[in-house]
């Protein structure tokens, strides 16, 4: 028989389960509606059809994806309800409204005007249709704050007081409970990633296009603005990463022991270690690979500051090494790989080789997924290190549960499974064999057939080539 | 604005920002279905 311990477990992973498939396709639609205002910004600024063809590309991509991210972001919603009641229930006066203004944000800011963005350019005019594009890259920013905010409160309470019931309540001010001390650093550092997430992804299709046939402008073009994007937001990125980590030391010591490995205590300088195998039956980290001191130079900018070490951690009160560990270090790798890839395509564009270089175009392929496994290694590390809470430091994950049967769980998180792995790979699916169609002129918007001009070669007006650009 | 023209460019301001608002109208509307379903199916 299952016992709570179990339920707990199964009600653990559906939500991880359900998140991280979640999570992707916001990472993708955050970047996505920017890259797409930006591009309908550039074609009314510059008459040129090239950057309304990639609009009209990327378009009918971001619709998959962000229907597939609101689906999946409702699931999660009425989950909190479903598994998480006694959560809920404490937490509601606070998490609540927060929540609803995110819910709010997606319904009629993203969704409402996703639906001009589509259908409306020939019966809104271009003023319209470009004002609503801003309103889904703005709305999908807001929604980002919104919930961002919430996860942020749950890692570093801040504003509330406690109810004689046992509730979390709204304290004086709101301002204390929405910009608690981890929030704007999660929120630039989460946001940023979305960034390079598409970048990385608009940067993989333009590859696998350049691979193709180099001469593509429109391959060309995307190419180059997203690798632009990395070589410009990949340091900005590692910067504020970095600042959030010292956020985290401050108010969240222990997830920063875990992600460093740190069983015990370094009263002269802690080390950085780069790889090894946590082992918390034995609290040590196996066949380490270290540099001395290091990790007091990065987290507090003094090669000898001491330390703390799990050792300081009750048992009971200790996340699981391993997963943090790892995560931490799967993130870490793949934002420098980012760096690489940026300041590589810097060396070939002062060159003039960017749109020839085919290695360099073979690693931005390889790379076009770093974003989702990065911004998901992220979420692993944050959320898996701030166990054994849910609110941190006041409710423990254990005591957050509804009280279910496990079958009930269980049946429920294989409903999930079966239901996500059909729906969305079927919507990944087709993401990808848009993204294998080249972009070409007169590429065609939702809801229209394609314009075929049978028996025509076009020229370069035709093709959208600036001059000089052919 | 140098972008292309399109055929509603020319159309009167009110009758473009009807468009607009029935289209956003019929687009929270579809979301709003689809979470009604999702919420009967988990219920």
């Amino acid at each position: 028989m299952l016992d709570t311990a179990d339920v707990l477990l199964l009600a653990r992973i559906q939500f991880a389960f359900t998140v991280s498939f979640h999570f992707i396709f916001p990472a993708f639609s955050i970047g996505l509606a920017s890259y797409l205002a930006v591009l309908e910004g550039l074609w009314l600024r510059t008459g040129k059809a090239l950057y309304l063809d990639l609009f009209r590309y990327w378009l009918k991509i971001f619709a998959v994806a962000f229907a597939m991210g609101v689906v999946s972001g409702i699931v999660m919603s009425y989950q909190f309800g479903t598994n998480w009641a006694v959560f809920s229930d404490r937490a509601g006066p606070v998490i609540g409204p927060l929540m609803a203004y995110e819910v709010l944000t997606a319904f009629f800011l993203e969704a409402g005007f996703l639906g001009v963005m589509l259908f409306g350019m020939e019966r809104v005019g271009r003023k319209l249709h470009f004002a609503a594009t801003c309103m889904v890259a703005g709305g999908t920013f807001v929604s980002a704050f919104w919930i961002l905010s919430v996860n942020s409160w749950m890692q570093t309470p801040t504003g509330y007081v406690m109810g004689a019931n046992g509730q979390f309540l709204p304290g004086e001010s709101w301002i204390d409970v929405i910009f608690n001390p981890s929030f704007p650093y999660r929120l630039l550092h989460t946001v940023t990633a979305a960034y390079l997430t598409t970048a990385f992804a608009v940067g993989a299709v333009g590859a696998w296009h350049l691979l193709r046939d180099r001469t593509n402008l429109h391959a060309r073009k995307m190419f180059s603005m997203a690798m632009w994007m990395a070589a410009l937001v990949a340091p900005v990125q590692i910067l504020l990463g970095d600042a959030h980590g010292l956020n985290t030391l401050e108010h969240q010591p222990v997830k920063v022991m875990a992600m460093e490995g740190h069983y015990r205590s370094h009263p002269e300088g802690a080390p950085l270690i780069l790889f090894g195998i946590p082992n918390s039956k034995e609290k040590r980290v196996d066949y380490a690979l270290e540099v001395p001191k290091l990790s007091s130079l990065i987290l507090k900018h003094d090669l000898d500051a001491p330390l703390k070490g799990l050792d300081t951690v009750p048992d009971e009160d200790e996340p699981p090494v391993g997963v943090v560990f790892w995560a931490f270090r799967v993130m870490v790798g793949l934002g420098f790989a980012m760096l690489g890839i940026g300041l590589w395509s810097l060396v070939a564009r002062s060159r003039g080789k960017l749109y020839e270089w085919a290695w360099l175009h073979r690693a931005a392929l390889v790379m076009g997924p770093s974003g989702f496994v990065a911004v998901i290694a992220g979420w692993i590390t944050t959320e898996v290190g701030r166990q054994p809470w849910t609110i941190y430091g006041l409710l423990r994950t254990a005591d957050s549960a509804s009280p279910l049967d496990a079958p009930a769980v269980a049946a429920s998180l294989l409903a999930f499974i079966v239901v996500y792995f059909a729906v969305f790979s079927v919507g990944t699916w087709y993401i990808l064999r848009l993204m294998n169609k080249p972009p070409h002129p007169h590429e065609s918007g939702a809801g229209q057939a394609p314009i075929r001009t049978a028996g025509i070669t076009p020229g370069p007006a035709q093709r959208g080539a600036a001059p000089g650009e052919e | 604005m140098k972008g292309r023209p399109t055929k509603a460019d020319s159309a009167p301001l009110w009758k473009r920002l009807a468009w607009m608002a029935a289209i956003w109208g019929g687009s929270v509307l579809a979301l709003g279905a689809v979470a009604q379903t999702i919420r009967f199916w988990l219920e």
